[in-house]
């Protein structure tokens, strides 16, 4: 009998959330009709404010109110949102942003208020539309109170959202509290937000820089990824985190890729030390011996050569793809050619066959 | 007194099955009621781009085993090529077949022999011939060797592959655009995740341009109409509750992502095993218990790959069949994970799980069965009663099966027609009402003429795919 009852009781259930999913279903096909209409509203809104600006007057006092009354609700600043893409080619959109501070200001505070999910998708609203216009330093402290709940896409969207800004002092900051915090980022995500910056990349690599020591290993490494997209000039700096054999792998193998594209004479020698010293870990030889495939000189065409022998398969491999990417003649690899090392012959001989394919 | 004896005997039996089918159909329901809580979430999540999106991620290596595929090989390759990702290759294993699959994928994609030297950290069958080729500026690599099972395949595979990340997928599957994104997105979120599975939807109800879907279909094949529905309650459902307490213990062959230096720690694939996919799984989750390493298995629905099922009733049985003696295989090798106190309550509660209610459920029925009969010998049976209850259990898996397939199909964005919900509630009906009485017989007598098989695929029937 007990099992009839409870078997009632979950039919019931049941029917309950077949109920709820069906409607849920309904309910978000009138939400995609009701959307339409909202963001063909706030389309029209923002069509008559850029004709006004265009007029040379202001952004009007209603349609601010209108976005201080209705962005509250996270459902109208998606639609807002969409209605703002159509016009990201406006000349006059900067200016119409400029005037919006304040009501955007007002609504990051609300937004403190919310969910993480919310939270998230307004700084994600605003590292998309700030586009330098919205820097009152409120916004930054507003943003680093929503870190207080640790939701990785919190994190990331505040950190796009700060680095959008174009302060650099807000970067410094945030990173600051990450890392004091102790929270830990993915280097590629750290590395991928710097690039968002708008201002001068030079000028915010330095002042990273300057307090690089101080980040947790994560950040230090999305710095050092940033850098090696961004500028030329930390060739030293790279060189000593290169060197440091207390420090962490990860970065010393970020620092060594940076000089494939950043070449610099004193780290070319030290890079070839790596790669014949079979007491260096073999993560540091293999990427050495890549990273060396820019340095044609010839002290690094005999050290790849002999590291074709290299007991690491993946020593050999790379060396042999650093040596094609050297665009060498058969007549300097011709000792390798004609040698009697069976294992480099071979993937020399692979490589010299995936270039002519490749021409 | 042997009277009393049995009638004892069959109220015992009674009572264990009353406390077995609650558990199981409460859990059945929780996984459900979580699907429904997570409708919204997971809507909401895609509604304000709760996701860490960005222009590059890690590159991975993309590895299609392959046996007698040359119906779908090309298509899937196509699929592949269109992936949004900036960084990835596809290697393509030819496992010895029989049929033209290589052939096919050297004309359409002129792909050159060249004489790759491999690195043999897993030692696999002989490799004859490596074939390169590149287009799209995606590097793919195609591989002949001899035969030796869908796991050495693979492993050769993890062999030739250069990208830390590699991605097992089979040769009939089709990705979603978005789903390489999708799929290494858990890895950026915790570091401490080493392998994620991905959504497995039945490719027979699609048709895919460009990576994405434009039209869906539940087809009138009852066979395959029936494992949609079968998919979306048992596996999926059960799969999106199990992730939030890091127990999956199964990432499908179909569609899963492994960091490398993980899969060569463990080994790689197993060659003995008929179900490699889910061998592998348990291993990786007994090396992490064993070498104390903080890792988990992560599921990621948004990341969907729409795999082609069997069409005809003989090959889902000996899909089925290779299944069940694959978990038998997989359960009784790594024993430890039965342990709470060594492996985690959540990794034990999954093991004991696939324990009771896969594996030993078609023999738990059978015993239902021989108990009807005794009882029924011993005029114990209350017909009314029995028919009631199963009326109302078919009804509650009738609802819980068409909630679940619903509730996939609106996460997934997907517009249904419709005749297919009229199709979806026959399907629903037929699977609870038949299908799964002749799967419980499938998997009942699957030991008979078992042996250790070594080096088997599972061949089933392929169809052309509707790609475009």
């Amino acid at each position: 009998m007990i099992v009839n009852t409870i078997l009632y009781i979950y039919l019931f259930l049941c029917v309950m959330i077949l109920l709820y999913t069906l409607s849920y279903i309904l309910y978000s096909a009138y939400r995609n009709y009701k959307e339409k209409r909202a963001v063909m509203g706030w389309q029209v809104a923002m069509a008559n404010q850029i004709y006004q600006v265009n007029l040379g007057k202001g952004v009007h006092r209603d349609f601010i109110k209108k976005l201080q009354k209705e962005l509250v609700d996270t459902e109208e600043l998606k639609y807002f949102e969409k209605a703002l893409e159509s016009f990201q080619e406006e000349e006059v959109l900067l200016r119409i942003l400029c005037d919006l501070q304040k009501v955007i200001l007002y609504l990051a505070k609300e937004y403190g208020d919310k969910g993480t999910m919310d939270k998230a998708y307004f700084a994600l609203f605003y590292s998309r539309f700030s586009k330098g216009a919205w820097t009152d330093d409120q916004f930054l402290y507003i943003f680093l109170g929503y870190l207080d709940q640790r939701s990785i896409y919190v994190r990331d969207s505040v950190l796009k959202a700060v680095i959008s800004a174009g302060q650099m002092s807000w970067v410094l900051r945030v990173l600051t509290e990450f890392t004091d915090k102790n929270w830990s980022h993915h280097a590629k995500l750290v590395g991928d937000s710097l690039t968002l910056y708008p201002g001068d990349h030079e000028e915010l690599t330095k002042v990273l820089w300057q307090q690089w020591r101080r980040f947790l290993p994560t950040l230090r490494q999305g710095v050092l990824l940033y850098t090696t997209q961004k500028s030329s000039s930390y060739k030293r700096e790279m060189y000593e985190v290169m060197t440091d054999e207390r420090e962490n792998i990860e970065l010393r193998l970020s620092a060594m890729r940076y000089f494939m594209k950043n070449l610099y004479e004193h780290a070319e020698e030290v890079l070839r030390q790596y790669v014949l010293d079979p007491k260096k870990g073999y993560e540091i030889r293999v990427v050495a011996a890549r990273v060396l495939g820019k340095y044609e000189s010839k002290e690094t065409l005999e050290v790849l050569k002999e590291s074709l022998g290299d007991p690491n398969w993946y020593v050999r491999f790379n060396a042999s793809e650093a040596l094609i990417e050297q665009k060498r003649s058969l007549i300097d690899m011709k000792d390798i050619l004609l040698g009697e090392d069976v294992y480099a012959k071979e993937i020399l001989e692979y490589r010299i066959t995936e270039r002519s394919q490749r021409k | 007194m042997m009277e009393i004896f049995l009638e004892n005997v069959v109220e015992k039996i009674s009572l264990f099955f009353v406390v077995y089918m609650i558990i199981y159909t409460t859990y059945l329901f929780i996984t459900v009621f979580y699907g429904a809580i997570q409708l919204h979430t997971q809507d909401r999540m895609i509604r304000y781009n709760n996701e860490l999106k960005h222009e590059y991620y890690i590159p991975i290596s993309v590895l299609v085993p392959a046996y007698n595929e040359e119906v779908t090989i090309v298509d899937s390759i196509r699929s592949l090529l269109n992936l949004q990702y900036k960084l990835y290759e596809l290697v393509i294993v030819d496992d010895g077949s029989k049929d033209a699959t290589s052939k096919v994928l050297i004309e359409y994609f002129h792909l050159i022999r060249t004489r790759k030297p491999i690195h043999e950290r897993i030692p696999t069958a002989k490799v004859k011939e490596v074939y390169e080729g590149q287009m799209k500026n995606i590097k793919i690599t195609l591989v002949i060797k001899e035969n030796g099972g869908k796991g050495d395949a693979l492993n050769a595979g993890v062999n030739i592959s250069r990208y830390p990340y590699v991605v097992a997928i089979d040769a009939d599957s089709l990705l979603q655009g978005d789903s390489l994104e999708r799929i290494i997105q858990p890895v950026m979120r915790d570091e401490r995740i080493i392998a994620v599975g991905g959504m497995i939807r039945i490719s027979q109800t699609v048709h895919m341009d460009q990576g994405k879907v434009i039209d869906y279909r539940l087809p009138w094949n009852p066979i395959v109409g029936m494992q949609v529905v079968e998919y979306d309650r048992s596996f999926l459902a059960s799969r999106i509750l199990l992730d939030q307490f890091n127990a999956n213990l199964i990432i499908s062959g179909a569609f899963g992502l492994f960091r490398k230096d993980v899969l060569m720690a463990v080994g790689g694939y197993s060659i003995d095993t008929l179900g490699e996919d889910m061998e592998l799984v348990m291993k990786i989750n007994a090396y992490c218990i064993n070498n104390q390493r903080q890792c988990r298995i992560a599921y990621e629905p948004k990341a969907i790959c729409w795999s082609q099922s069997p069409s005809s009733l003989k090959d889902v049985m000996k899909q089925r069949k290779r299944w069940y003696l694959g978990l038998y295989q997989s359960l009784s090798k790594y024993k430890e994970l039965a342990n709470p106190f060594k492996a985690g309550f959540s990794r034990s509660f999954s093991y004991y799980y696939y324990l009771f209610f896969e594996l030993w459920s078609p023999y738990i029925e059978v015993l239902g069965i021989l108990n009807i009969i005794l009882a029924w010998q011993l005029n114990l049976l209350f017909v009314p009663f029995m028919i009631r209850l199963l009326l109302i259990y078919t009804g509650y898996n009738i609802l819980l099966s068409m909630t679940a397939f619903l509730q996939r199909v609106y996460s997934q964005g997907i517009k249904l027609h419709g005749s297919d919900i009229l199709k979806a509630l026959l399907m629903v009906t037929l699977e609870t009402a038949l299908y799964r009485y002749i799967l419980s017989f499938v998997r009942a007598t699957a030991f008979i003429g078992y042996k250790k098989k070594k080096n088997v695929w599972g061949e089933i029937q392929r169809k052309k795919q509707n790609y475009t």
